[in-house]
């Protein structure tokens, strides 16, 4: 027996003088007996009181026994299996509870979680409904939609419905948090040994398929075995309905541009069935095929693949089988890198002019990949796969904005090369002022020299009603802002909002006051109905006034407008020398209105669907409006540096240009060129990784026809494009990288060695990627032996490609150096493996005592009970006290 | 209130019998006594009877009545809210890891540890209101150490008797545990004690989901330069090692101090090591280490934490190989070409081309010097007891591999796992006229196949002896002449001899799983494991379950050797954790004391002791009124 305030029990000495003392005086009036009764009670009662308060307990031997039920409902069980097992527990429990003196019930449940249940409790309940529905979510989460969907289109109760709701809302959650994706095993493993009391018995009766994807197991099972737990495993291996997958697309290393390859795929089928699979490289479907799947492991092998040109290509294979369930492990992606010669992409808005570049490029040997502005890349690795991207006269809101913050990641990030060619729709014209595309510029949109230019006064009419409420009317603002920061501060704007009626928002004020133009306008809010004639008729009586040179309408609405005689209104303006152009945005707009306006005003109509190009449309037209960027004259370009681009060229007497886009050179950029009025026409930059050039003037006829002809002209491309394109050029380092899946984290390892083949430790070595939202990120990379240097990419996306740039940069480098990487991981490896893995079943039976089942075996179970229990003394003897009570007063009642 | 054992109101019915006793009239004993004293006595009471002796009875059945129903009070054992505060489930994480474990000139003892369990001991005393307590030690493994209780001074006892652990731990993992025994639990809370080092805030915030979580951090102390990572290569063209050491420190002052390189025990190198104030500082040191080596490299300086100021890496030895080809000659060809073309892995000086005639005519003690002995198309009867044997198209009648026929055009087919044998190889476009079908025994590692499943390339592994078999020959083949060839010849000669195919890695964190990397070979029950403990080696042995050993590192930087059958293997054992060496705690904003609401000691007493306290102070104020006669 111990106590926990032992030196309580010091209390308990002074009541051997006050016995004495008792003894000899106390309840002197009492009779003998009744006297040496009531003082024995007294003492008694003391003594309890005094004992409880010391807190005594001793630690008895009990025969109870901790059955944890563990039962793995990852996405690789099905639902007959789970419901097997919960009638197979059911079983076991009654049993257990019949034969086990003091047995303690408690289920987990665990996937890519793991959560308790019920329990832990002394007795064991059948299922509950809440129980099942959550187990089975399979099963009950279709049979509850369908419930919630009868009951909607029967007029049930809100309240019924609302129900139904948050049990389909908690179902959904168990199958999110606890099953999951995957099945990690090692926090199951250490919720079960760390449930209940520590000091019983524990048998823990294991429900898997031993599937296990994530957690180490072995270690938490290893220390459960060291606490006497036993383990018995049921093999979850009852045949669910038929399933096929494609669990493999096995691919060489490496093939280089041209090389045939195999590839391998590997599909597992628990039935035989005829099942339909198609190839596809890079999007395009390379084979189809039907096949017979016979159960088990299958492979198939797909010739005579070969790619054709450089970079990452995307090797994709589905099936299709006649009987299946589980269509997530149907598709299997990987990627093929192949090295080869340096490839440029040019996309021009002009298609009949490119091939003045194109040729120039190709005479010196470059591979070059002309399109036409539909032919922007979508994914950063299919412009990972280029090592230069030439851009000319495609406008801003032709890219989206993930486009646009792909080519700058596809720069700063992964050591690209951009350049920037000069056009009607390029630079600011093109409405790139403010965008990523402008960051990666060596130049800027907004022109700072104080030019005598033709001032414009812009008058933005936008749609204010209702259907413009929420994020439209927020673009709508900030297009309005944009614009006025794009133009000359000497230049005026103006804006009209209209629903119902016409607004004035703001008077034609300078450009130049800013502060005052942005809190005006963020006046501007949605509501009420649509009616612009009374904006335009107010837009023109402004306009009237101003005496800019230039005088602009930009329209800006997303519905059909009240009224008529537009087109009319229009045509008086233009006759007056006030342009009217157009946008209109989403499928509700009038287009047809629009476009007429739009020819009748001698102005341009746009339409988009993507609101986030707004402000690219409207900096885009004021800039064309505003005239002021385009320089169309002849004009004398002056070499200002000499560089390593013009290196061995005369530049003394470079030809005439007859026009470019005005922009202003950045501080940090290297202006090699620029124009008889200071404007930079060629300039460039490191930007991050790459390297970025603008050229303002163009490479076609219309500006550079002196150009075209001039003898140097193929070799002044070549080196530019040479230039910004140097990547993969003059490679110091040799960097060897790999990736392996480790716990739900991607560990990517890079080995780097010098040009002598010594291990390179001192480098400064990052990875950069791309991140769901589009964004770049640098991930840390820690060096850990020599030349071997190691990070971690916390989670994994399935079925994307992901994209990866290893720089690597060194003292004794010019510059830092980056090498591309990627991988694609199809799905997640839950959906990958058919049936049970029985080595490891085995291998937990080998670790802990308990042994293997069959999950229908009707073998009885035997539990291991014992355990010690502490049992506390304190409540005994405060109820020694309370009974002692009424003997004393008895005896001091029955003795007087 | 909160009564966590109602039942016990039954005991106030008791109350009722005291009353019946005071009430009930008790019949009075005859006795004689003169009649003039009865007189007196009779006179002299009657005034004072009709109220104080009322009074007197009442007095004392009231206290009695008090008595017992504080007793039966606390027998409910009651808890009690204080205003606001209210009773909760509070899962305490100690954080017991390395840095935990850094000298602290504020704690009494000494180190973090100490202040944790003094945080532990504030907090169980001091919360006003009785709660209910866990304890999850996060340290080596994440456990459970004591269940809920009522009784905060057990959960302090269970605290005092966890060993103090020198490795990184898991938080999040502890953090997911409390969370999770939480489950259903009315106002749950998470306390983490903890020095803060390396606690992404936000991410055990998301982790703890919808329990409040205090962080309480303790420890200040920041004077700590440590070897957060350590790794060593072999060179093989250069025929050396290079060790690659990485220290951070964690103190606010520049550092000056000697990095002493320890090979086999003996100082061979020193290293001047500046770094400025919670900066780091890295080198790679090539050494001159043909037999291989251990090294320990020190921090020649005392800090607040000792853990990680030495450090120890494996140097595995490099000889080149001495490879004999046994090879009818016509088929030699291919063999000599690529074996002669890897030098310095193989010694072309030392390594020999013989003819099978030539073989069986040397003794069994001349067999056995070589590092690899290649069967080219021809069969020894049996292969030697031990070594490292190549054999392509080569069966002998002891390898216990069976034959059971010929497969015609046999597609090979790589198996999809990781292997140091196949690494770099693309055994896929290798096209064969024919091969063996063989049947192999169990624990065989199959690495390529046929398409009907027969194994084509495999690995045989038995006490002091590795085989790699190709149940083809290469002549039948178009692999001469692809580049899977020379890799796998390389690949087979790297991993019988290199230390990338060991049995385990060449280092460890603290208190990790150490497992084989494969499959060890039949008829090993048991492995040597020699640990390196102050100079001194300590020897133990672990049994093989399944083919592997499950061995969980020391708890300090040390170096391990593991003997498995004949062969020896080193591997080294470190703390390696950057956040266990930069040690500065993150400011915390949040005041724990305030956030637990914790007040004065007393508050913190259960209310079932201060019942019985007063039920005593009352028992003994009856005693006193009923002995100066206040009662009866």
């Amino acid at each position: 027996m111990t106590f926990d305030c032992p030196w309580i029990l010091l209390g308990l000495i002074p009541l051997i003088p006050f016995l004495v003392w008792m003894m000899r005086h106390g309840y002197a009036e009492l009779m003998p007996w009744a006297r040496r009764a009531s003082i024995t009670t007294r003492v008694i009662l003391l003594a309890a009181l005094l004992m409880a308060l010391a807190e005594p307990s001793f630690i008895k031997t009990t025969r109870q026994t901790h059955i944890l039920f563990l039962i793995d409902i990852s996405q690789s069980i099905s639902a007959e299996n789970i419901e097997t097992t919960l009638t197979r527990i059911n079983e076991i429990a009654r049993e257990a509870q019949s034969t086990i003196a003091d047995p303690l019930f408690t289920t987990i449940a665990f996937g890519e979680g793991a959560t308790i249940v019920n329990g832990p409790s002394a007795t064991w309940h059948t299922w509950t409904e809440s129980e099942r529905q959550r187990l089975l979510y399979r099963t009950s989460l279709p049979a509850l939609h369908q419930q919630r969907t009868e009951h909607i289109s029967s007029g049930a109760a809100a309240a019924e419905v609302e129900s139904l709701n948050a049990t389909i809302n908690q179902v959904e959650r168990f199958r999110d948090e606890v099953a999951g994706l995957h099945t990690n095993i090692e926090q199951a493993a250490r919720l079960a040994a760390n449930c209940g009391s520590t000091d019983t018995k524990r048998t823990i009766l294991l429900f898997t398929d031993a599937q296990f994807t994530r957690g180490s197991w072995d270690a938490t099972w290893l220390e459960a075995a060291e606490r006497d737990t036993t383990i018995h495993t049921f093999r979850m291996e009852q045949a669910g309905p038929p399933e096929v997958a494609l669990t493999s697309i096995a691919l060489p290393q490496s093939a280089t541009v041209n090389q045939g390859f195999t590839a391998h795929l590997n599909i597992e089928s628990t039935v035989e069935t005829v099942a339909e699979c198609i190839a596809y490289l890079d999007g395009y479907q390379v084979h189809a095929a039907t096949i017979t799947l016979s159960v088990g492991r299958n492979t198939l092998e797909i010739p005579n693949l070969y790619c054709s040109e450089k970079g990452f290509h995307a090797v994709s294979a589905v099936i299709r089988p006649e009987s299946d369930t589980e269509i997530r492990n149907n598709t299997v992606r990987s990627l093929l890198s192949v090295p080869g010669d340096a490839r440029i992409l040019y996309v021009d808005g002009e298609e009949e002019h490119m091939p003045y570049l194109k040729g120039a490029l190709e005479m010196e040997g470059m591979h070059v990949d002309a399109r036409p502005l539909t032919g922007i890349p979508h994914s950063q690795a299919e412009l990972l796969s280029y090592d230069a991207f030439i851009l000319c006269d495609v406008p801003a809101d032709r890219l989206t904005l993930r486009q646009m913050q792909m080519i700058q990641s596809y720069v700063r990030d992964f050591g690209g090369g951009f350049m920037m060619l000069g056009g009607d729709e390029s630079f600011g014209l093109g409405g790139y002022y403010n965008t990523p595309v402008e960051e990666t510029l060596p130049v800027r949109m907004p022109i700072q020299k104080d030019l005598i230019r033709p001032s414009l006064a812009l008058m933005l009419v936008i749609d204010k009603s209702g259907s413009m409420d929420g994020v439209k009317i927020q673009l709508a603002k900030r297009a309005a802002i944009a614009t006025a920061e794009a133009i000359n501060p000497r230049d005026q704007i103006g804006l009209i909002g209209f629903d119902s009626a016409a607004r004035t928002i703001l008077p034609l004020t300078p450009a130049g006051d800013r502060a005052s133009i942005a809190a005006r306008i963020a006046d501007l809010d949605a509501g009420g109905g649509t009616f612009m004639y009374p904006a335009l008729r107010d837009a023109r009586e402004q306009l009237q006034v101003s005496n800019a040179r230039r005088k602009q309408v930009i329209v800006l609405s997303d519905g059909q407008t009240e009224g008529f005689g537009y087109e009319d209104l229009a045509a008086l303006l233009a006759s007056e020398g006030i342009g009217v152009s157009t946008v209109g945005i989403g499928e509700g707009a009038d287009m047809r209105l629009l476009e007429a306006m739009a020819v009748n005003g001698g102005g341009v109509s746009y339409f988009t669907n993507d609101f986030f190009s707004i402000p690219q449309i409207f900096t885009r037209e004021a800039m064309r409006a505003s005239k002021n960027m385009l320089i169309e004259r002849l004009v004398q370009p002056v070499v200002i540096e000499e560089d390593i681009v013009l290196k061995g060229m005369d530049t003394d007497s470079l030809p005439l240009l007859t026009g470019y886009v005005a922009t202003t050179p950045r501080q940090a950029a290297t202006t090699v060129i620029i124009s008889d009025a200071g404007d930079p026409l060629l300039a460039h930059w490191r930007y991050g990784l790459g390297r970025a050039a603008a050229f303002t003037s163009d490479t076609k006829p219309r500006w550079a026809a002196d150009w075209i002809r001039w003898p140097q002209f193929t070799q002044f491309w070549s080196q530019i494009v040479r230039y910004i394109a140097g990547r993969n050029l003059g490679q110091q380092l040799d960097v060897t990288t790999s990736h392996e899946q480790q716990d739900g984290q991607v560990r990517l390892v890079a080995d780097v060695v010098n040009s002598d083949g010594e291990f390179v430790s001192d480098a400064q070595v990052t990875l950069s990627t791309i991140n769901a939202d589009g964004q770049a990120e640098t991930v840390d990379v820690q060096c850990i032996a020599p030349g071997r240097y190691e990070t971690s990419i916390p989670t994994i996306t399935y079925g994307q490609e992901q994209t990866f740039a290893w720089r690597a940069d060194s003292s004794d480098m010019p510059e830092p150096q980056s090498v591309p990487y990627g991988f694609v991981y199809s799905y997640s490896p839950e959906f990958q493996s058919l049936g049970p893995n029985r080595e490891r079943l085995d291998e937990i039976a080998s670790i802990a005592p308990g042994s293997v089942h069959a999950l229908d075996s009707p073998d009885p179970i035997t539990f291991e009970t014992g355990g010690s229990a502490r049992v506390r003394l304190w409540p005994f003897l405060l109820a020694l006290a309370v009974i002692i009570i009424p003997a004393d007063i008895l005896f001091r009642r029955l003795g007087c | 209130m909160m009564l966590l054992a109602p039942w016990a109101l039954w005991f106030a019915t008791l109350g009722g019998a005291v009353v019946a006793l005071y009430v009930l009239k008790i019949r009075r004993q005859q006795q004689l006594v003169p009649s003039l004293e009865f007189w007196l006595q009779l006179v002299g009471a009657s005034p004072a009877r009709s109220l104080f002796e009322r009074l007197k009875r009442i007095l004392s059945m009231l206290l009695w009545l008090i008595i017992l129903a504080l007793i039966v009070l606390a027998l409910t054992n009651p808890i009690l809210t204080l205003g606001t505060v209210k009773p909760e489930s509070i899962v305490v994480i100690l954080d017991n890891s390395a840095s935990m474990q850094a000298r602290e000139p504020d704690a009494v003892d000494g180190t973090r540890w100490t202040l944790a369990l003094e945080a532990l001991s504030m907090l169980t005393t001091r919360r006003p209101v009785p709660d209910e307590w866990a304890l999850i030690e996060a340290g080596p493994t994440t456990q459970l150490r004591h269940q809920w209780s009522y009784d905060a001074r057990r959960i302090r006892e269970t605290a005092d008797t966890v060993e103090p652990f020198n490795g990184h731990n898991d938080l999040p993992a502890a953090i997911t545990l409390a969370r999770q025994i939480l489950t259903g639990r009315q106002r749950p809370r998470i306390v983490l004690i903890s020095d803060g080092c390396g606690i992404d805030r936000d991410q055990v915030t998301a982790l703890a989901k919808d329990c409040p979580l205090v962080m309480w951090d303790v420890g200040r102390s920041n004077d700590n330069l440590g070897i957060d990572r350590i790794g060593s290569r072999l060179h093989r063209r250069n025929g050396n090692h290079y060790v690659y050491v990485h220290l951070v420190s964690a103190s606010d002052e520049a550092i000056s101090t000697d990095l002493l390189y320890d090979i086999d025990g003996v100082t061979s190198h020193v290293e001047p090591v500046e770094i400025e104030p919670h900066g780091s500082w890295d080198k790679t040191v090539p050494f001159d280490a043909p037999d291989g080596a251990l090294l320990r490299v020190r921090i020649d300086r005392d800090d607040a934490l000792a853990t990680d100021n030495v450090a120890y890496a494996v140097m595995e030895p490099i000889t080149p190989l001495t490879i004999w080809l046994v090879s009818p000659s016509e088929s030699a060809y291919f063999f000599e070409q690529a074996l002669g073309s890897m030098e310095p892995l193989v010694s072309v000086d030392r390594s020999r081309s013989m003819t099978p005639e030539v073989y069986d005519s040397l003794s069994d003690q001349d067999r056995q010097t070589p590092d690899v002995i290649v069967y080219n198309n021809c069969t020894p009867e049996t292969l030697p007891s031990a070594g490292n044997f190549l054999l392509v198209n080569s069966l002998p009648s002891d390898s216990a591999v069976a034959r059971l026929g010929t497969l015609e055009f046999p597609t090979l087919t790589p198996m999809q796992r990781p292997h140091p044998l196949t690494q770099y190889v693309d055994l896929r476009p290798v096209r064969l006229l024919q091969a063996a079908r063989l049947r192999v025994p169990p624990r065989t590692t199959v690495l390529a196949t046929s398409d009907s499943g027969d194994p084509l390339v495999f690995l045989r592994e038995t006490p002091g002896s590795r085989a790699v078999y190709l149940a083809f020959d290469i002549l039948d083949s178009d692999m001469p002449f692809r580049n899977a060839f020379p890799v796998l010849l390389r690949n087979t000669l790297t991993f019988m001899t290199d230390s990338s195919a060991s049995w385990v890695r060449d280092q460890y964190r603290i208190a990790e799983q150490i497992t084989t990397r494969r499959p060890l070979p039949e008829g090993i029950l048991e492995v040597r494991i020699a640990h390196l403990k102050d100079d001194d080696i300590i020897n133990t042995n672990e049994p093989v379950h399944n083919g592997t050993i499950r061995l969980t590192a020391p708890n300090e930087p040390t170096a391990l050797r593991i003997t498995i059958g004949q062969d020896d293997v080193f591997t080294a054992v470190n703390l390696a954790s950057t956040v266990e060496s930069n040690m500065s705690p993150e400011t915390n904003s949040e005041d724990p004391i305030a956030a637990m609401s914790l007040s004065g000691r007393l508050l913190g007493i259960m209310p079932w002791k201060a019942l019985v306290g007063l039920a005593l102070f009352l028992i003994a104020l009856e005693w006193l009124t009923y002995q100066l006669r206040w009662s009866e």
